[in-house]
C-alpha cells in the first residue's frame, strides 16, 4: 500500500475526533469521505498533512513514516475549503512560491488544462472564485505530492464552475497518477470522481468500498439514504428497502396505491404514492394525477439487504 | 424636515458642521498663505535640520520594529504564558512622553548618572556615556513609540490567523521563510501605519530634541522664532515641514489604498498557537518580550518613583496639586469639545452625505500629522497680524482650539470606524419609523456609538496630558497657563531632574490608568460585536 494510516486517534478538549481510524491508499487512487458535519472529516487531512498533530498512531508514505515530520517536510498538498491564495503575490508567483525548481513543462500542461494561463500576471483580487480554486490546485499539483488532500473545493462554486472544475481535477489527478484523499459533503460528487468511498461517523470509519457497491449495497440504512432516498415497503409481512428508481408502475400486481402529490423535477416527475398506510416515491416520466389509482412493482434484483 | 424659507435644517446643519470645520483648518490654510505671501529664502543652516530630523527618523524607526514587530509576532503566534499582561505591559510604555523617556536615560546613563556612580564604585571604573547623542535620542524615543509599530503589527498578525500559516506550511515554507514570505508582506501595511504614527511622533517631539540638541524642524521652529527672531525663516521651517508631512500621507494612503485589495482577501481565522519546545528558544522569547518592557516601563517608572521617594520631604504639593488640577481641566475640557465637535460633524456627514464635508473631514484627518509647532506658530501668526483677535493670545480657549485642530483627527478616526460599521438600513428604518434626525441620533446612532466615543475621549485625553510643543507656544507668549507636561519639561531642562519626575510620575501615572481603562473598553467592544 502506498498510504497506509495506522489506528490514529485525535482528541480536541478530552473529545475524541477520530478513534483508532486506518485507512490504506494505492498509488494513484481518488478516496472520497464522506460523513455529516462534524464527523471528522477535514481532521483526517489535517492530521495526514501535520497541521494537527495525532495523539496515537502511525501514518506512512510509501513505507515510510511521516507522522512524526513537521508540515513542510511531508510532501502532502493541500487544498483547503477556501483555498486562499497570498493576496499579495500574482498568480504566477502564488503558484510557484516557495519552489526552487519545478519541471516547466508539467507547469505549461497544468496552466492549460486549468485554462489559467492568461492570468498569470492578475493578483488574487483581480480573478474569479473558480478561477482562484484553479490556481490553488495548480499550486498544490505543480509540487509532485506524494499525497493531494482537497477539503470541500467545489464549496462556493456555481454549477457551472464546479462542473468544469470536477472534471478538471479528475482528468489531471489520472494523468499525473497523483494518490489523492477528497473530503467532500456532496456525495454525488463523490460518487462520480472517486475510487473508493470512505464513510466516517463520529470520527469512526463505518465503511470504504467502491462507488457503485457503496451506492447498490450499503451497509446500512443511514449510509443508504447518505446517497439518495430509499423507500421502505412492508410486502408480505417484510419491510423491503429500495431506492425510489427501483421502484416502477405496472398494470397488474399485488401493490396498488393512491397518488398523493405529484413535483415536477425537469428530468422527470416524483411521484408520491400512499400504499395502505405506507407511503413511497417514485420516478415516472409522465404527470399522474392526484387520487389516481396505480399498481407498482419493485424491482426485486436491486433491493437494498442491510 | 424643513423651516419656513423651504431650506432643509439638515442643509443648515450641514453648512455649520462644514463652516466649524473651515474654521478649525485655518491655521494650516494659513501658514501655505505666509509663506507664499512671505519673502522667504532658503538658507544653507536648513540642511541641518533635515540631515538631523531624518537621521533620527530612520534610527527611531528602526529601534521600533525591532521593539514592536518580534514581541507581536511572538505574542501572536506562541503559547506563551500571562500572555494578556504582557500584552498590556507592551502597550504601557505609551504612557511615557518621548521628552520624559529621554530626560529619564540621560540622567541614569549620563555622567554622574546611577550606571556611571556604580561602575565607579563597584569596578574603580569610568565609562561615560556621550548620551545626548541622535543615535541615543533614537534609542530612548524608540522605548516609547515602539507600541503604535507593536499594536498595529499585533492586529495585523491576529487576523492573518491560522489560514495562511497552514497553507504556507503545507507548501513547504519553514519558519523564518513564513515570517519573511508571509506574515510580513501581508501586515505590511498595518506595519507602515504603526511606523507612520512614530514618524509624525517624532516629528512632533520638541522637549526631547531640544534638551539633546538635535536640530529637528520643531527645535528649529522654536529656535528662529524665540532665539533668533527671525519669523520669516520660522515659516519656512514650517512650510517645509508641512510639505515633508504631506508626502508621507501620501506615502502612507498610497500603501493603504493598495494593502486594502489584499486586506479584503485575508479571510481571518483562529489562531491555534505553537508551543515552544526548546528550552532555550522559550528563554529567548521571554527576552525578546521582556527587553522593550524592562526598558520602555519598569525603569523610566522605577527611575522616576525613586527620584520621588528621595526627594519627597523637597516637593511643593501645593504646585503640584494645581498642575494636576490645570492638566486635568484642559484636557477633560479639551477632549470633550473635541468629541463633541467630532460627533456632530460626523452625524450630520452620514445624514446629509454633503461632498463639501467629506472633503472638510478628510483633510482635518491629517491634523494629527501636523506638528504642534506647525500648528502653534500659524496661530500666533494669525494673532499677531490682528489686533482685534489678539486679545485670545495666552487664553484658555486659544489652546483648546489648537488642541482640537491637532487632535479631532484621533477622534474622527476612532468614531467614523464605529459609524461605518453601523448599516445604513438602520437609519432608514428610523425614517420609516418617523423618527426626526435628533430622535434618529438619540435612540439609535448614539447608543451604538457610545463605546467608540468613550475611547475617543480617553485617546484624546491621553495626548492632551502628554502634549508638549503647542502647549509650550501659545502659553510662552504669557507664560500664565501651566500644566504637568511643561514643568517637567522646564524642570528636566534646567537639570532638575529629581523634580521633574515627580510632574513626569503624576503623567505617566494618569496615562497608565487611561490606557488601562481604553483596553477594557476595546475589549469590551470586540466582546459586543
Amino acid at each position: 500500500m502506498f498510504i497506509k494510516i495506522d489506528k490514529i486517534t485525535k482528541k480536541f478538549d478530552e473529545i475524541f475526533c477520530l478513534k483508532n481510524f486506518s485507512m490504506s491508499i494505492k498509488k494513484g487512487e481518488i478516496i472520497s469521505i464522506i460523513g455529516p458535519s462534524g464527523s471528522g472529516k477535514s481532521t483526517i487531512l489535517k492530521c495526514i498533512s501535520g497541521i494537527c498533530k495525532i495523539d496515537k498512531g502511525k501514518i506512512s508514505i510509501n513505507n515510510k513514516r511521516v507522522d512524526n515530520l513537521p508540515v513542510n517536510k511531508r510532501n502532502i498538498s493541500y487544498v483547503f475549503q477556501e483555498s486562499p491564495l497570498f493576496p499579495h503575490l500574482n498568480v504566477k508567483k502564488n503558484i510557484l512560491f516557495n519552489l526552487k525548481k519545478y519541471d516547466k513543462e508539467k507547469l505549461f500542461f497544468l496552466l492549460k488544462k486549468t485554462k489559467i494561463e492568461n492570468i498569470q500576471n492578475k493578483y488574487p483580487y483581480q480573478i474569479s472564485g473558480g478561477e482562484n480554486q484553479r490556481v490553488a490546485l495548480v499550486r498544490s499539483l505543480i509540487r509532485n505530492p506524494d499525497l493531494f488532500l482537497l477539503d470541500e473545493p467545489f464549496n462556493n462554486l456555481d454549477n457551472s464552475n464546479k462542473n468544469q472544475l470536477k472534471k478538471i481535477i479528475i482528468d489531471i489527478i489520472k494523468e499525473t497518477n497523483t494518490t489523492t484523499i477528497f473530503v467532500n459533503h456532496e456525495t454525488q460528487d463523490s460518487l462520480e470522481i472517486s475510487d473508493k468511498i470512505l464513510i466516517l461517523i463520529n470520527g469512526e470509519k463505518k465503511t470504504i468500498d467502491t462507488p457503485f457497491n457503496i451506492y447498490n449495497k450499503p451497509k446500512s440504512l443511514k449510509i443508504a439514504k447518505m446517497f439518495g432516498e430509499v423507500n421502505e415497503l412492508l410486502i408480505d409481512n417484510k419491510k423491503v428497502y429500495f431506492r425510489i428508481q427501483n421502484l416502477i408502475i405496472t398494470r397488474k400486481s399485488s401493490i396498488k396505491g393512491r397518488v398523493i402529490e405529484s413535483k415536477f423535477m425537469g428530468h422527470f416527475y416524483k411521484i408520491t404514492v400512499r400504499v395502505d398506510t405506507q407511503f413511497v416515491n417514485l420516478l415516472s416520466k409522465k404527470n399522474i394525477k392526484k387520487n389516481e389509482i396505480i399498481y407498482l412493482k419493485v424491482i426485486k434484483d436491486n433491493q437494498l439487504h442491510f | 424636515m424643513k423651516n419656513l424659507n423651504g431650506i432643509s435644517n439638515l442643509s443648515i446643519l450641514s453648512i455649520l458642521a462644514s463652516i466649524l470645520g473651515i474654521i478649525i483648518l485655518i491655521p494650516i490654510i494659513f501658514i501655505i498663505y505666509e509663506n507664499f505671501a512671505s519673502n522667504l529664502e532658503f538658507k544653507q543652516s536648513f540642511l541641518n535640520y533635515f540631515y538631523d530630523t531624518f537621521h533620527l527618523i530612520l534610527l527611531t524607526s528602526f529601534f521600533c520594529i525591532i521593539f514592536g514587530i518580534i514581541p507581536a509576532w511572538i505574542i501572536t503566534f506562541l503559547k506563551i504564558k500571562y500572555k494578556f499582561f504582557f500584552d498590556l505591559l507592551l502597550v504601557l510604555p505609551l504612557a511615557i512622553p518621548g521628552y520624559v523617556m529621554a530626560f529619564i536615560y540621560s540622567d541614569l546613563l549620563g555622567y554622574g548618572g546611577v550606571i556611571d556612580f556604580f561602575l565607579e564604585k563597584k569596578f574603580n571604573q569610568v565609562i561615560s556615556f556621550d548620551v545626548l547623542s541622535i543615535n541615543w535620542l533614537s534609542l530612548f524615543l524608540s522605548f516609547s513609540l515602539f507600541p503604535y509599530v507593536y499594536s498595529t503589527a499585533r492586529v495585523s498578525f491576529s487576523l492573518i490567523g491560522n489560514t495562511y500559516i497552514n497553507l504556507s506550511e503545507s507548501l513547504g515554507v519553514n519558519t523564518m521563510s513564513k515570517i519573511f514570505k508571509v506574515i510580513i508582506p501581508l501586515s505590511l501595511s498595518a506595519i507602515v501605519s504603526g511606523l507612520f504614527l512614530v514618524i509624525m511622533e517624532i516629528l512632533n517631539e520638541y522637549g526631547a530634541a531640544e534638551y539633546f540638541g538635535i536640530k529637528t524642524f520643531s527645535v528649529g521652529i522654536f529656535k528662529y522664532w524665540w532665539a533668533l527672531n527671525d519669523k520669516n525663516s520660522s515659516i519656512f521651517l514650517s512650510f517645509i515641514l508641512l510639505i515633508i508631512v504631506l508626502v508621507l500621507i501620501f506615502l502612507n494612503n498610497f500603501f493603504k489604498k493598495n494593502e486594502n485589495k489584499i486586506q479584503y482577501h485575508i479571510k481571518s481565522s483562529s489562531i491555534i498557537l505553537k508551543k515552544i519546545k526548546n528550552p532555550f528558544s522559550k528563554f529567548f522569547a521571554y527576552v525578546v518580550i521582556g527587553v522593550p518592557i524592562v526598558f520602555g516601563l519598569f525603569v523610566p517608572l522605577l527611575s522616576m518613583t525613586n527620584n520621588v521617594i528621595k526627594n519627597f520631604s523637597k516637593f511643593d504639593f501645593t504646585e503640584l496639586s494645581n498642575l494636576i488640577q490645570n492638566s486635568l481641566s484642559i484636557s477633560i475640557t479639551a477632549s470633550f469639545i473635541i468629541v463633541a465637535i467630532t460627533l456632530f460633524i460626523l452625524i450630520i456627514k452620514r445624514y446629509s452625505n454633503s461632498n463639501l464635508l467629506k472633503f472638510i473631514i478628510k483633510i482635518l484627518s491629517a491634523g494629527y500629522a501636523i506638528p504642534g509647532a506647525i500648528i502653534g506658530l500659524s496661530i500666533m501668526l494669525i494673532l499677531q497680524q490682528n489686533s482685534f483677535i489678539s486679545v485670545l493670545m495666552g487664553t484658555t480657549f486659544l489652546l483648546i482650539y489648537a488642541y482640537v485642530f491637532r487632535f479631532i483627527a484621533v477622534a474622527i478616526f476612532t468614531i467614523d470606524n464605529n459609524l461605518k460599521k453601523q448599516p445604513y438600513e438602520f437609519d432608514k428604518l428610523a425614517d420609516s419609523l418617523k423618527l426626526n434626525n435628533l430622535k434618529k441620533f438619540i435612540k439609535i446612532n448614539l447608543p451604538l456609538s457610545l463605546n467608540s466615543i468613550i475611547i475617543a475621549f480617553l485617546i484624546v485625553f491621553i495626548d492632551i496630558m502628554k502634549e508638549l510643543p503647542l502647549t509650550l507656544i501659545l502659553r510662552k507668549s504669557t507664560g500664565k497657563f501651566n500644566t504637568l507636561a511643561i514643568e517637567a519639561y522646564n524642570k528636566a531642562k534646567n537639570e532638575e531632574l529629581a523634580n521633574s519626575s515627580l510632574y513626569s510620575l503624576t503623567i505617566v501615572l494618569i496615562c497608565i490608568i487611561m490606557i488601562i481603562v481604553v483596553n477594557i473598553f476595546l475589549k469590551r467592544k470586540k466582546h459586543v460585536h
